[in-house]
């Protein structure tokens, strides 16, 4: 077939433009039991299908999707943060699962629109983690999958820091500079109580509270964790950001540490290694 | 067809000569033959957003069957997505023009009103406490920003009419004021408020052009195309705002009622444009000057050329957007600094090399 002419193309696209408000009100929510095509808008929810045994039906995830490896040449949907809308509809997914943030939940509302079936999920706590595990156990049909999941994770989960005298006080760092940290009310607190500390943040009307020095110096941390891009725990005893607080025990012992960013950032399956990464911290390594 | 008269020709001028390029009289011909040229560069524009993307699209396909996916990703992603770039591009475009000429500063831009710290709180305010869409598909925060639009607007206009004796200096100071204390208030949100929700909305206020009802775009279009129309009707009057609002009051006009009609017409359009993608910035302050470097500052020609060449100047940015770094995209306000920048200095170095000083 030879390429359309610049008229005929231009009549086409005006057709179009008048039809799309139709399109629109032509779509029709597709209502499969066991979707076939999910596309993922979150690295934690890749690595909770993947966990459950669909890998083989997800055909799109986002740019930072990094786990399990073979996912990241499956084709892209868009930044996490950003999901592109024409990319999603390109893999033609019967099922898109993001999470409970805006830019999710427009791109949800816009694909709703278009007669595409979307779950989001609430992603702040550990105890919505296994929400999130059975929410899409139900929604691919694959329940037994998901319960069996949960009761690996809940047992994993609970098997540190059973045996701690005393919890340390521990500084969670999300960010350096303005110094930022994991307060009360995120996943994080509870992996750190999970792991036999307690959180030396634990009172703040912010999840992720920015804190200056004086707070630092008056929450007298004994262990202070980074996440960082490295496979395994790491020893910053001499790390030149940290020496300015030099009265905080955690500095003057040498007790500062940066854990795999992966394991410990993204509530999903993985969470129990991350777990056990910042025990390892408490436990000195 | 006949062009809003300029009170000038009655003083014995034409202003279009006066204003305009030496020895370009702008006459109804020139002005439709120059309005198709940027027609066609905004249909040019258009196409070129519809067949460019980071999918692959066959318009055959999208016209042979209904259900293709070619169909969908053209009707349901990106003619809304066009159509939104393009009536933003026109709204801050056509607005620039009248901020320009009614402030009689060249560094004026549809901001400069209130309107960006106005929508800002807006957006904040109802970021904590609603989410999803609303009316005919708008998402709360751009319903949000709408409406402290509207409310920075009317503000400044109250403070504005109280100091009116200080000409168009009094509407800066107003606009300039109105915006810092707005601002400041939305740095005590941000600083008070406990939700993250806070940080996504500040995020949305940069600028992003994206998909939205078919409905909405409809509402939004014809909202701006009666804003153009309306200033369109008095663009031979604002004309007489390059001299100042004493001259325009000496000859003849009634600068008060003029001025706060195009303030407000202009302001309307700033805050649907900013309802529908956020804080677009650049488009408002270079398109019309840009297009004064190419045909003169007359308003009867400016306005409508330049909400013309803006709405295709934004969909060609937006596209950039969507196919530079895809599938990831790139928030719209980069791409129309980046592009805009380097070619508005070439056309000032181009302009200042003609320049031949008396």
């Amino acid at each position: 077939m030879g390429h359309p002419s610049l008229g005929n193309g231009l009549v086409i696209i005006l057709t179009c433009m008048l039809l799309s408000g139709c399109r629109e009100r032509q779509a029709v929510a597709s209502k499969t039991c066991s979707p076939e095509r999910i596309a993922s808008l979150a690295p934690n929810i890749t690595e909770i299908v993947t966990a459950l045994g669909l890998s083989g039906r997800l055909m799109g995830v986002t740019s930072q999707c990094n786990w399990p490896v073979e996912v990241s040449s499956r084709p892209k949907v868009g930044a996490f943060w950003y999901p592109n809308l024409e990319a999603i509809i390109a893999i033609r997914p019967d099922l898109v699962i993001g999470l409970e943030i805006p830019s999710h939940c427009l791109v949800a509302a816009r694909l709703q629109r278009l007669g595409y079936r979307c779950l989001l999920l609430r992603m702040d706590r550990l105890e919505d983690l296994f929400a999130a595990i059975r929410g899409i156990g139900e929604a691919a049909d694959c329940t037994v999958q998901a319960k069996g999941l949960c009761d690996e994770l809940e047992g994993r989960i609970m098997s540190h820091g059973e045996a701690r005298p005393r919890r340390p006080r521990v500084l969670f760092v999300v960010q350096r500079r303005p110094l930022r940290v994991a307060g009360p009310g995120t996943f994080i607190h509870q992996a750190i109580e999970l792991a036999g500390g307690a959180n030396a943040v634990s009172v703040s009307p912010y999840r992720y509270p920015p804190i200056s020095t004086e707070q630092v110096l008056v929450a007298s941390p004994e262990v202070i964790i980074e996440p960082a891009g490295v496979e395994d725990v790491t020893c910053l005893a001499n790390d030149p950001f940290w020496a300015m607080y030099w009265q905080v025990p955690a500095v003057a012992c040498g007790r500062i540490y940066q854990v795999n960013q992966d394991l410990v950032s993204r509530l999903g399956p993985r969470i129990a290694d991350g777990i056990a990464q910042i025990a390892r911290c408490l436990d000195g390594m | 067809m006949g062009l809003p008269r300029s009170p000038g020709v009655w003083m014995g001028c034409d202003l279009g000569t006066e204003l305009g390029r030496q020895g370009a009289v702008l006459t109804p011909m020139a002005l439709v033959r120059r309005s198709s040229i940027a027609g066609l560069i905004l249909i040019v524009a258009m196409c070129v957003a519809l067949l460019v993307g980071p999918v692959r699209v066959s318009i055959w396909r999208a016209v042979a069957s209904a259900d293709s996916q070619d169909r969908l990703i053209l009707s349901g992603v990106r003619i809304p997505r066009a159509m939104v770039a393009a009536i933003t591009g026109a709204a801050l475009s056509g607005a620039g023009v009248v901020c320009q000429v009614l402030l009689a500063n060249p560094l004026a831009d549809p901001y400069l009103l209130g309107v960006s710290s106005g929508a800002g709180l807006g957006a904040v305010l109802v970021g904590l406490t609603a989410s999803g869409p609303t009316i005919l598909g708008l998402s709360a925060m751009g319903l949000g920003a709408f409406a402290g639009a509207l409310g920075a607007l009317v503000l400044v206009w109250s403070v504005a009419r109280q100091v009116y004796c200080l000409g168009q200096t009094g509407l800066i100071l107003a606009g300039v004021v109105v915006n810092a204390f707005l601002s400041a208030v939305i740095m005590i949100v941000v600083a008070l408020a406990r939700s993250d929700q806070v940080y996504a909305t500040l995020f949305w206020l940069i600028g992003n052009i994206s998909e939205e009802s078919m409905g909405l775009v409809w509402v939004a279009g014809l909202a701006v195309c009666v804003c153009l129309s309306g200033l369109f009707l008095i663009s031979g009057r604002l004309n007489l705002f390059c001299f100042g609002q004493q001259q325009a009051r000496l000859m003849g006009i009634h600068a008060q009622r003029i001025q706060w009609m195009a303030f407000g017409l202009a302001g309307l359009m700033t805050a649907v444009a900013v309802a529908l993608a956020g804080l677009v910035g650049f488009v408002g302050l270079v398109v019309p000057h840009a297009i004064r470097l190419c045909l003169g500052p007359d308003c009867r020609q400016l306005l409508p050329i330049s909400a013309i060449v803006g709405a295709a100047f934004l969909v060609l940015c937006d596209t950039l957007c969507r196919v530079v770094v895809s599938p990831a995209q790139l928030p719209v306000g980069v791409v129309t600094a980046l592009v805009g920048g380097p070619v508005f200095v070439l056309m000032l170095l181009r302009r200042a090399r003609g320049f031949r000083p008396i």
